[in-house]
């Protein structure tokens, strides 16, 4: 009984010489003194022994549940009194936010295309740009568009006059490049496109590609397969699974369509990606009469050719649900990349 | 297009889940983008590109399925015994135009009765979302989907003439079609007509005047083929798309168009009774010849990157309908009449092999990786992404944001006040009549974006573009494209919470500049008044030498006031070709001196017309090597300055490379250099 008095008065005393410790120093002092090895407290509990067998557990529990309690007090206090040092020691709110030089920042699909040409740069293509305004035999008829395509319907297509028109796609540029320079030719191509697509979450008329083409001797689809693929484990990471799916385009033969896992699936089907797999970009070995527009003799020479939205692939990293607001520029928006 | 499992399954014997078939379809090319399971069937969607017309059916997707699994097909064969009369005394076919027309057959059934179709054809074309019709309709449509041959049953009563002739339309003709719809045509379409009119709009739809109806008893079925790209023309210009249409832009197979007469008239006798007519008519003027392409051995592993087995490649092709002899290092290869529009070509085949092996088997393979020749591209890009990248850098390292905009100037004050300027650029066909030029300048978007951001609670707004705009140059008559950098700036700025807020203003856009060209390494800028900019009046143009970089200011009232802003407007706009010309590309590093600098600050009186630049120019001019920098720390006027005169302070710096300066040599170079300055009206401040 008289231990358990005593143990009463040390639990009071020790919740007062707490709440009341008036600076850092002296609530370490009250801490060791009651909680340290040698305090008050766990000296109780070594004069377990002294108390009745049947009283002991009931004691030991006391004890534990008033360390807890102290512990926890002390932690409260710990925190108030730290926070009031930061002031007391130097008379300064040190918490307050620091001085900054202000910095910007790019926009989200520059610093994709910056990330894009960086990997293709590291296996060695090159960045060619070209103009938005382009004639029709450039846009169309040297990428073996037929006269009567449906992507030259003023339907799709800004036409400025009968034969110029804003380009479709960033190939206008393969195509002037070919024609210019003998291979090997080992090129990214890069702009901003325009088709006549109206505005919505998904299409927008102005938007960003980036297309690739590779020309040499003995270039075959296994390489297309390997540029691609180390582009997108690059891009996505390795974890990604990669499909290769044929496809057609008026420039390329055979052509490809490439998918990656869906990384809220890996691949299994969900309710974001539908069947497992998204839809990156399209590609093939460039056709043999591209390579006669230009004046390449498709028997010398392969290739291979691919295309990819920056929009698209900007979606997919960030997870952007509406592709208006690339062109918003909400600083809302362009201050989160 | 829409698929059904169980229809597939009557000709090919395929044991397969739903989700192995969908896959193998998607390895062959065909996008499933559905699938949906009806009663005891399933219906798939699939996506077929532009150049599959042959698999818009499904015996064309039939075929593919056995190609890809190995499977045998089966191939029915419709045997019809015409029991009475024959065709040739009931109607004849005229083909005037046989370019579009290549082949026309018809038949007939005489003495059926048009009714509902069967419950069993009914619930497969619903589940495939074709409206049932009636049975003689019903049958059109059902081959249609099975065999891929759009097919037309005109009711024989009603042809005037018992004749059909295949021509072209008369101008302004019209034509009542089977929806009920007037529709004017024009010479470049091609219809059905009867010795009087037209009884339908070739390959896209009927008349409704030999339309078939409940009292209709004896029929003749079209089963044609008809110029793909005749029939797209004519299906955009009256903006009528149809199943037949479709199927015709993509080419239909020229030799199913006999097959499908004889199985839709089996169907329809089985269905709706009658009798089918001795004998076929078929007009097919100019018969194709069959195509054979040589397809070697090397080329497929060449373009391929692998070895296929040869036994591998014959049976793929044989499934797919291709005839195929092997030779010593070759294959000869005949191509079936529904690929004719699509395989011409040994690259084209060599895709048939790779698309039914299999992408997926064949392996990747980094090619080598030599770094090529930069320089050999330089003369067709604009060879100005190294300085965009770096001007971005640059600005963003300077507080500001990238935007990226279109093309396009929308309607408003801008278009107003550029098309002063010079002639802008036109599109055509606009999709949005408020956007229906091309940008000039990269400052109408940059404004607008300011706009939007301030309305939504923006206090401060640095925001630049790299871009291309548009001229019309009129000597040629073309379109002019020049690569810009172009900075906005507005608003109250406070970077730290014990700072007051302050407005933005001229010199913080003159600090972006200043900074851009200091980065960029470009010396000897110069500033001048500015003159003949249409969106400011108060400026700087700035040049290099004789080269103009571009300008410097503030957004005119105008501008301000259409956009209802609060704040004054600073932007610049430069060239990027001028930027890139002028930037240094070589550091070559300059030693500094061991001995110590000496300051001297002075306060100068300067008449109000001499500008600080002036005041700079002339004390670097009139000074010594130990004159190393000369900085502006003050600029003061009125109290107790006298009127005319302002107060500029700099801070001079003094330093020797050879020795430690005293007072007494700083003192002698400094007053003589404010000496000289005397000839100006400029004095030291008492």
């Amino acid at each position: 009984m008289e231990e358990e008095k005593n143990f009463e008065n040390i639990l009071v005393s020790a919740r007062g010489e707490i709440s009341s410790a008036p600076g850092l120093n002296e609530l370490e002092e009250t801490r060791i003194k009651y909680l340290g090895k040698k305090g008050v407290l766990t000296q109780s509990l070594r004069k377990m022994s002294e108390i009745p067998e049947n009283e002991r557990p009931k004691f030991g529990a006391a004890v534990n549940s008033a360390k807890e309690e102290l512990n926890s007090l002390y932690e409260k206090k710990l925190q108030e009194l730290s926070s009031a040092d930061v002031i007391t020691n130097t008379g300064q709110d040190l918490t307050l936010p620091g001085r900054r030089s202000i910095s910007g920042k790019l926009h989200p699909l520059t610093v994709v295309l910056d990330e894009i040409i960086s990997i293709f740069k590291k296996i060695g293509f090159i960045v060619v740009d070209g103009n938005e305004v382009e004639t029709e035999y450039y846009n169309f008829d040297a990428l073996n568009h037929p006269k009567d395509h449906p992507a030259r319907n003023i339907q799709d297509t800004f036409y400025l006059k009968d034969d110029i028109l804003m380009r479709t796609h960033t190939s206008p540029i393969q195509v002037r490049v070919m024609e210019k320079v003998e291979p090997p030719v080992k090129i990214i191509a890069v702009g901003k496109c325009y088709r006549r697509d109206a505005v919505d979450a998904s299409h927008s008329p102005v938007f960003h590609q980036v297309e690739g083409l590779l020309v040499d001797k003995n270039i075959n689809f296994s390489h297309l397969k390997g540029v691609l693929s180390y582009f997108l484990e690059e891009f996505f990471g390795k974890e990604r699974k990669i499909r290769f799916a044929p496809s057609f385009f008026p420039f390329t033969e055979p052509s490809a369509e490439v998918a990656i896992s869906c990384r809220a699936c890996n691949g299994k089907g969900c309710r974001i990606c539908g069947n497992g797999y998204l839809e990156i970009l399209g590609c093939g070995m460039v056709d043999p009469n591209v390579f006669k527009y230009v004046k390449y003799d498709p028997e010398k020479y392969s290739g291979f050719a691919f295309g990819v939205g920056v929009e698209r692939l900007a979606i997919l990293k960030y997870g952007i649900e509406d592709i208006r607001l690339f062109c918003e520029n909400d600083l809302r928006f362009l201050k989160q990349f | 297009m829409k698929l059904s499992y169980n229809w597939i399954k009557e000709f090919i014997e395929i044991k397969v889940s739903v989700k192995d078939l969908g896959d193998k379809l998607r390895s062959l090319g065909f996008e499933i983008a559905g699938e949906e399971k009806k009663g005891d069937d399933v219906i798939f969607d699939v996506e077929i590109t532009p150049n599959r017309g042959d698999c818009l059916s499904v015996v064309g997707i039939t075929r593919e399925i056995s190609a890809g699994f190995g499977l045998e097909m089966k191939i029915k064969k419709t045997e019809i015994n015409g029991s009475c009369g024959k065709i040739n005394d009931s109607i004849k076919i005229e083909i005037n135009e046989p370019l579009l027309c290549p082949r026309y057959t018809a038949r007939m059934i005489k003495g059926l009765r048009v009714g509902p179709s069967p419950d069993w054809m009914v619930k497969r074309l619903e589940s495939l979302g074709v409206r049932s019709i009636n049975n003689v309709v019903d049958a059109t449509n059902y081959v249609l989907l099975e065999t891929g041959q759009p097919l037309h049953a005109f009711d024989y009563s009603l042809i005037r003439g018992s004749k059909i002739i295949v021509r072209k339309a008369n101008e302004n003709e019209k034509i009542i079609t089977l929806d009920g719809v007037e529709r004017k045509l024009d010479k470049s379409m091609l219809v059905i007509a009867d010795n009087n009119r037209a009884i339908a709009i070739a390959g896209v739809m009927g008349g409704a005047n030999t339309e078939v109806n409940l009292s209709t008893k004896d029929v003749v079925i079209e089963s044609a083929c008809f110029n793909a790209s005749s029939i797209r023309k004519t299906s955009q210009l009256l903006n009528l798309s149809t199943d037949a249409s479709y199927r015709f832009e993509r080419s239909s197979d020229i030799d199913e168009a006999m097959l499908s007469v004889d199985r839709v008239c089996s169907l329809i006798k089985e269905i709706a009774g009658g009798d089918i007519l001795k004998g076929v008519l078929d007009i097919y003027p100019v018969k194709k010849k069959q195509k054979n392409v040589k397809v070697r051995f090397s080329r497929i592993e060449k373009i391929l990157g692998i070895k296929i087995k040869q036994k591998d490649s014959l049976a793929i092709l044989k499934k797919l309908g291709f005839t195929v002899k092997t030779q010593k290092s070759f294959f000869t290869v005949t191509i079936p009449s529904w690929r004719e529009s699509d395989v011409m070509r040994e690259i084209d085949v060599v895709e048939e092999i790779a698309r039914v092996y299999g992408y997926n088997n064949i392996n990747a393979i980094l090619p080598s990786c030599d770094l090529g020749d930069e320089t050999k591209y330089e003369t067709v890009g604009s060879g100005l992404l190294d300085v965009q990248d770096a001007v971005r850098k640059i600005l963003t390292g300077f507080g500001f944001f990238e935007c990226i905009n279109y093309g396009f100037i929308r309607k408003g004050v801008f278009e107003k006040v550029l098309s002063g300027d010079s002639e802008l650029v036109a599109i055509k066909n606009p999709l949005d009549e408020e956007m229906d030029k091309l940008r000039p300048s990269l400052i109408p978007w940059l404004v607008e974006n300011l706009v939007f951001n301030f309305n939504r609670d923006a206090e401060v707004c640095r925001i630049f573009e790299t871009g291309h705009i548009f001229r019309m140059n009129k000597a040629v008559g073309l379109p002019e494209e020049e690569i810009m950098v172009s900075c906005v700036i507005s608003g109250q700025e406070k970077n730290f919470w014990s700072d007051k807020k302050r407005q933005i203003d001229f010199y913080d856009i003159k600090g972006a500049a200043e900074f851009l060209f200091e980065k960029l390494g470009i010396e000897g800028v110069q500033y001048s008044a500015l003159k003949n900019c249409a969106m400011s009046v108060q400026g700087l143009d700035v040049f290099v030498g004789d080269e103009r970089i571009g300008v410097i200011g503030k957004l005119k009232e105008e501008i301000i006031k259409y956009y209802k802003l609060a704040n004054e407007v600073l932007f610049f706009e430069f060239k990027l070709a001028v930027l890139e010309r002028l930037r240094k590309k070589i550091i070559n590093y300059l030693p500094f001196s061991k001995f110590p600098a000496v300051r001297r600050d002075a306060a100068l009186l300067i008449p109000l017309n001499v500008t600080m630049e002036e005041v700079v120019g002339l004390i670097k001019k009139n000074s010594n090597e130990l004159l190393v920098n000369i900085a502006l720390f003050d600029c003061y006027e009125g109290g107790q300055i006298p009127k005319g005169l302002r107060s500029l302070a700099f801070n001079f710096t003094y330093q020797s490379n050879k020795k430690t300066l005293t007072d007494q040599e700083v003192n002698d170079v400094h007053f003589a250099i404010i000496g000289t300055l005397a000839e100006k009206g400029i004095k030291l401040r008492a």
